[in-house]
């Protein structure tokens, strides 16, 4: 080595400087302590991201199961609020009902979609199971069950409080109550993100919003 | 020590200069602080859009509420029109039950029915929750309370455990609701969680009519509301919406 280096200075004029043992130990342990900083880091970023696109999965599914039922009260009509799940086999009541907060709320919600295309069409929200259902009954035809949340997604309470379901005569409710308001139903759903993983901690949520009927009710 | 002292002098001739070492030192704080820093605020992003989806529906649960006594006073003064709550101050000839409601609307938001919402009469906007506005509509006015006093300047989350099977929820299952802290009547349970603050603003926008808004039924109402909280790197995030009311015919 001694020799190939003073025959290259020699041949080309130029004296060859070269590092000495001691440099390159001390760059290699340097080199290698903050490659192991650094990588260590960048795994850590990457399992971080992972449960953040996974949390960020599981808020938009819920977001559009929220969005779904908002915008199917804001377009119904003829509510009603009960807290007996449905059975398939047995028909919808396709009168009306409150449930107000002073009575505690209700859990299931009962009404007539925007596209129904009979009076007696319905639609029926509720929880079972920390799942969210949406049933479709068209009347005179059986049902249609449709699962509105994904298994990662545990919703613990779902709570709608409905007032102003009644005419305002009193007819085709359920207590022959009436009144004289547009119904609106507020909406309280809380829950938490149910990952894959045991070790990826749950991210617990609590919405509330209120709906307004848009069409008039009493007309 | 004078063997040791030879040994390095014998190996190490020339140390790093301190510009060498700053900037070393500089760069490897870079490589580490850099991904650090992207992950931090990704975090708080991500953590940030639960919060950004609740806000977003408080702040369009303020317009439902508004809208939906807008369209009960419509309901109401269609089916008893000779309801003192449907006779307002001024009465114009051949008016609608739609436009009746509209102005009593309009009078119950002002200051004739409690603290304004509207900006040209209360700048910082006023306050309520859902329980303030789901008091029955022939009662009296729906309370507000300016926007920035302690009654509802921040809307809270209270945690209620019901101790029986009450309306379908059961016993030691927790619900949440939203309302205005200051109001101890409301806040019935345990407060938890990051506080929202929420402020309603009306501005009643003319069209071809002149005089007193409280007057006018062709002019359009401007709804804002916004829902404020604290994101998780201490800045306060917004959530705004904008909804225009007008008198139904």
């Amino acid at each position: 080595m001694k020799y190939l280096l003073t025959f290259l200075s020699t041949r080309t004029g130029v004296p060859i400087k070269a590092f000495t043992l001691v440099e390159i130990l001390v760059v290699l342990g340097l080199f290698s302590s903050i490659s192991t900083l650094v990588l260590g880091t960048l795994f850590n970023a990457q399992a971080i991201n992972s449960r953040l696109q996974e949390t960020q999965a599981i808020f938009d599914n819920i977001n559009l199961s929220t969005q779904t039922i908002t915008r199917d009260i804001r377009f119904g009509s003829d509510f009603y609020g009960t807290t007996t799940l449905p059975v398939v086999s047995v028909p919808l009541p396709t009168i009306r009902r409150s449930c107000p907060q002073s009575l505690g709320g209700c859990n299931v919600l009962i009404f007539k979609p925007a596209d129904a295309v009979d009076d007696r069409d319905r639609v029926v929200y509720y929880v079972n199971n920390g799942v969210l259902f949406k049933e479709e009954y068209p009347f005179g035809s059986s049902a249609t069950i449709s699962q509105m949340t994904a298994g990662d997604v545990l919703i613990e309470s779902l709570i709608f409080y409905v007032d102003g379901a009644q005419t305002s005569d009193g007819s085709n409710d359920e207590n022959a109550a009436f009144d004289y308001i547009q119904p609106r139903v507020t909406l309280l759903v809380s829950g938490r993100t149910n990952p894959g993983s045991t070790t990826k901690s749950p991210v617990r949520f609590n919405i509330q919003t209120t709906i307004s009927s848009r069409e008039i009710d009493n007309k | 020590m004078k063997k040791q002292f030879y040994f390095f002098t014998k190996y190490v001739t020339q140390g790093f200069t301190l510009l060498e070492t700053l900037a070393s030192v500089t760069i490897l704080t870079f490589i580490v602080i850099g991904p650090l820093a992207v992950i931090i605020s990704s975090s708080s992003y991500a953590r940030q859009t639960k919060d950004t989806m609740v806000a977003t529906y408080l702040a369009e649960e303020a317009i439902e509420l508004l809208q939906n006594h807008y369209d009960s006073l419509y309901v109401f003064c269609k089916k008893q029109p000779s309801d003192p709550l449907c006779t307002p101050l001024v009465s114009l000839p051949n008016e609608t039950s739609g436009q009746i409601a509209w102005r009593v609307f309009k009078q119950r938001m002002g200051t004739g029915g409690g603290t304004s919402c509207y900006l040209s009469e209360n700048s910082d906007g006023c306050s309520f929750d859902y329980l303030d506005m789901t008091a029955p509509i022939t009662y009296m006015p729906p309370v507000r309370y300016a926007a920035n006093a302690t009654d509802c300047s921040s809307l809270t989350s209270v945690e209620t455990i019901p101790s029986s099977n009450q309306g379908g929820q059961l016993s030691g299952v927790s619900f949440f609701t939203y309302a205005c802290k200051g109001v101890l009547s409301h806040v019935t349970g345990t407060v938890t969680g990051n506080p929202f603050t929420r402020s309603v603003i009306m501005e009643s926008l003319p069209t071809f009519e002149s005089g007193s808004f409280y007057d006018q039924y062709n002019d359009d109402v401007r709804i804002t509301s916004e829902v404020t909280f604290k994101g998780y790197n201490g800045l306060t995030q917004r959530v705004k919406i904008v909804r225009f009311l007008h008198a139904r015919s």
